[in-house]
């Protein structure tokens, strides 16, 4: 079989390669990029000691041995699989004598946390304060909302751990409550105004403040409704003291336990910044042109969907840090049509 | 002092690895960010070079294995059909046109043989007769062992041999030598 021969391939391949004309940038930019990398890992922490790979995350640890040895993981996981199987079914078998109850099942039933609590109530003129907040919800959760634990037995104590257990949707984390009310106080004829100005004067107080108001008159009476937003700590005491300003005739409150959206926002959002951390770690190391576009377009994306996620979990914070009270004021004999 | 000794490499390896990575890849722009790569992927993990004779195919190493990376992740997304002049990019000189001409002709049928061959025979096709290292460094740089890369340049010789072109400028060049001499 004939062969080229060894120095006319040589030759011929050195001419070749000489016809390439070194970019003159080459050395510098190459210079330029090492020290730029090496500034930017100087700056980062390197919790594995590694000074020339990327820091990774527990999770980015997991994934990459994943990676690497994926018949191991995918044993690994039959063998979890068929441990968590075996356990389910010892567990199914067992006496209901032999089974231990948890925490959770030794807790009195309370009504789904992540539910919404909702109570109205019409109250005939002359009644006083037939419903108040507390209520309107559990008593082990109206505590946790208030800071206060309830002076009856340990097992309250318990019931709220539990319930904050069940409702926080993360362990470590505060409960949040959306509440809502609306109350409709009966003053007498010519205090609109005043009960209106006291109104505002008790909201400043407890830390709120007035979001909007509407009020109307006609030839006999006044009317109108004021919505004010305080904080929740501070909402079940002033939806207290209102109705002292006048004659409560309706009150409705709720109340929403959105622990579990805000611990999923959360996550969600501490998801995605993890992301971008580990894209932007990657952007620094990669000086292709078309990867690095990749990951500016994918980054991009991140930064999207981080902002949108944010500004839920900013509206939901607010929410949840302020509670909303429409009180409407209504002379007597005045008709409300708004 | 530690910047020196990287400005060093660069001074002594950058424009042979730019030319190696051109003849393997066939593509000047692909070569550049491969080298580019290549260099600041050896400066990261110098800590795992050993000094001495071994300096030169580690490096290599690295760049065949960033051609390598540039080959499977970026260049099946193109027309790996370059075109004319695509390839050849010579170098401007004082030569006279005629003979630039010639140059030309030869370059770009020489890598026009080279893409033809398959990467595994390419690369120490390219690392053996341009590079000029010796099969031993090749097998460290392309993490094979020495028999292994003297049949691959056997059979690289073999298939060049079958294209007449590479033939003929292989016995104007054997011819040249030998007047030179």
């Amino acid at each position: 079989v004939p062969l080229l021969d060894h120095d006319a391939l040589g030759s011929l391949l050195r001419q070749a390669g000489d016809s390439f004309t070194v970019p003159e940038s080459g050395i510098a930019d190459t210079l330029r990029l090492v020290r730029q990398g090496d500034a930017e890992r100087a700056t980062r922490p390197r919790p594995d000691g590694d000074p020339g790979r990327p820091a990774r995350t527990g999770l980015g640890r997991i994934g990459q041995a994943v990676g690497s040895h994926r018949p191991l993981s995918m044993a690994a996981a039959l063998i979890a699989l068929a441990v968590i199987t075996g356990g389910a079914v010892v567990w199914g078998e067992a006496p209901p004598s032999v089974r231990q109850p948890s925490a959770l099942q030794a807790l009195p039933h309370t009504p789904a946390p992540s539910g919404r609590t909702h109570a109205n109530a019409s109250l005939p003129a002359g009644a006083g304060l037939a419903l108040p907040f507390a209520a309107a919800v559990p008593p082990s959760y109206a505590a946790t909302i208030t800071g206060k634990t309830p002076a009856s037995a340990s097992t309250a104590a318990g019931a709220a751990a539990g319930d904050a257990l069940e409702s926080n949707g993360a362990l470590g984390r505060p409960v949040r409550v959306e509440q809502t009310g609306s109350l409709t106080l009966l003053v007498a004829r010519g205090a609109f105004s005043a009960t209106v100005a006291k109104l505002a004067s008790l909201v400043t107080a407890s830390g709120g403040f007035v979001s909007g108001s509407h009020s109307q008159a006609d030839q006999s009476a006044a009317n109108g409704s004021v919505t004010v937003q305080v904080p929740e700590s501070g909402f079940s005491v002033l939806l207290a003291a209102d109705q002292a300003l006048g004659q409560p005739s309706a009150l409705t409150t709720t109340s929403s336990n959105v622990s579990r959206r805000y611990a999923d926002l959360q996550n969600r959002l501490d998801v995605l910044l993890d992301s971008r951390q580990q894209y932007l770690a990657l952007k620094t190391s990669t000086f292709a042109v078309g990867p690095l576009l990749s990951e500016q377009s994918t980054l991009d994306n991140l930064q999207s969907q981080i902002t949108h996620l944010q500004g839920q979990l900013d509206a939901l914070t607010e929410k949840t840090t302020y509670s909303t009270l429409t009180v409407t004021v209504k002379e007597a004999g005045a008709t409300h049509h708004g | 002092m530690v910047e020196q000794r990287l400005e060093d490499w660069l001074e002594a390896g950058y424009a042979t690895s730019f030319r190696t990575a051109c003849l393997i890849l066939g593509n000047r722009a692909d070569a550049e960010e491969a080298v580019q790569e290549a260099f600041l992927r050896a400066w990261r993990f110098r800590d795992s070079l050993t000094s001495g004779p071994s300096i030169k195919p580690w490096l290599y190493r690295v760049v065949v294995n960033s051609c390598y990376s540039k080959l499977r992740q970026e260049i099946p997304h193109r027309d790996r059909r370059a075109g004319e002049g695509q390839l050849a990019d010579l170098a401007s000189s004082d030569t006279d046109p005629a003979t630039l001409a010639q140059q030309s002709e030869v370059s770009e049928t020489v890598l026009a043989a080279l893409q033809r061959l398959p990467v595994s025979f390419r690369v120490p096709v390219v690392l053996r007769y341009y590079a000029d290292l010796s099969e031993r460094d090749i097998a460290r740089a392309i993490g094979r062992r020495p028999g292994t890369v003297k049949s691959r340049l056997h059979e690289a010789r073999r298939r060049l041999a079958e294209d007449p072109t590479m033939v003929t400028l292989a016995d104007h060049a054997a011819l040249d030598d030998s007047e030179e001499a």
